[in-house]
């Protein structure tokens, strides 16, 4: 599926810049955008970066509760994804049971439309935009072959 | 009226342009939505839709390919000629042809453009502004066409809990090279077709066929 406007960039939060900087796309994405004549402007440059800040948050208060406060770690998880652990059980018990890898510091969120990735000290987190703001759907998530799926813990199934 | 009679043609496609346009914003925000609501993400709203890289790189890809036929139809018809087609120039004629024939310099006519009636690069300028304009908006929508298919394509990875392509990646990976050949495809397509038919086929009355009665021989003849 494809959603999302052309914005793609890291933000650090809690933690040193990146060593290696994502590239902004907001000029690049506003080019497109012009050169095409009839897309409205994405607003991808202010918008973009508070939409990375909000999913770095959103990863890094996930991180935080899944030890310290369980409940609220499931009220951040995308609704399928919860209904996922809910097969096992109540969503906070569940959670706790997976042993997920603790993080403290976002090293890099890139975020592409509605759909984020954020890597943590610890973790990654993939997240996606909902009207309520930016959800957890996949976490304990570690990478795998090149061009194979994240192995994670957690995800909607 | 007289003025739309006179616009007519642009007019028309502008609509055309326009309705197509307003179909497809309507049938992808439905398709986009249908895949949210399978993969259990939120709707989109038809504004976060239109501003998407999803909307923006399926309209590029199109636009992208119709320059690029237009551009090369253009450049390549100055030496390329076809017998019996309205589509080539008379087969004594390929190249750039003189100054004369092409009406520059002292033999522009009275209501030529200024910069055909002066010399150097003014005329040079002026000269290929067609094949210039055309081939900065088949690179400016190519370039479009990469940008938000890169997004929409790192919208798509993400969401396969795979990690985004940076841009050199996205330069060599199929989603980019499939998206634009399938389209070069079919413009070339049309343009061979256009180029073959019109040599024995007649529509009565258009400028780009031949006169019915004129013979299948005739070159450069437009109706």
């Amino acid at each position: 599926m494809v959603r999302g406007v052309a914005c793609g960039t890291a933000v650090a939060v809690g933690h040193p810049a990146p060593t290696v900087p994502c590239v902004s796309t907001t000029l690049t994405s506003r080019y497109a955008v012009v050169a095409l004549g009839v897309v409205l402007l994405s607003g991808c440059g202010a918008a973009g970066r508070s939409q990375q800040g909000a999913a770095s948050a959103a990863a890094l208060s996930f991180e935080r509760s899944v030890a310290d406060d369980p409940g609220k770690a499931c009220r951040l998880l995308a609704p399928k994804t919860r209904q996922d652990l809910e097969s096992d059980g109540p969503c906070p018990q569940s959670l706790r049971e997976q042993d997920l890898p603790q993080a403290h510091a976002v090293r890099r969120t890139q975020v592409f439309g509605t759909d984020a990735m954020a890597e943590l000290d610890g973790d990654t987190l993939f997240l996606a935009l909902f009207p309520d703001g930016w959800r957890v759907t996949a976490a304990g998530c570690k990478p795998q072959a090149t061009d194979r799926p994240y192995d994670c813990t957690v995800k909607g199934t | 009226m007289r003025w739309l009679r006179e616009q007519g043609l642009t007019l028309a496609f502008t609509v055309l342009l326009l309705g197509a346009l307003a179909g497809q914003a309507v049938s992808g925000l439905a398709q986009v939505n249908e895949q949210a609501a399978d993969a259990g993400l939120a709707m989109m709203s038809m504004a976060q839709y239109l501003t998407s890289s999803s909307f923006a790189v399926d309209v590029a890809e199109n636009w992208q390919s119709e320059y690029l036929q237009f551009l090369l139809y253009i450049v390549l018809t100055v030496w390329l000629l076809q017998r019996g087609s309205p589509e080539s120039k008379p087969l004594d004629s390929a190249g750039r042809e003189s100054d004369e024939k092409q009406k520059v310099g002292q033999y522009a006519a009275p209501g030529a453009a200024a910069w055909a009636k002066v010399g150097g690069w003014r005329r040079s300028v002026y000269s290929h502004s067609l094949g210039v304009v055309m081939g900065v908006a088949f690179l400016g929508s190519w370039s479009a066409q990469f940008v938000a298919g890169r997004s929409a394509y790192n919208s798509e990875q993400i969401q396969d809990l795979q990690a985004p392509a940076g841009w050199l990646e996205y330069a060599k990976a199929p989603d980019f090279w499939n998206r634009t050949l399938q389209n070069w495809q079919s413009e070339f397509l049309a343009v061979a077709s256009m180029v073959v038919f019109s040599i024995y086929l007649r529509e009565r009355g258009s400028p780009e066929s031949k006169p019915v009665g004129e013979p299948h021989g005739s070159t450069g003849i437009e109706g």
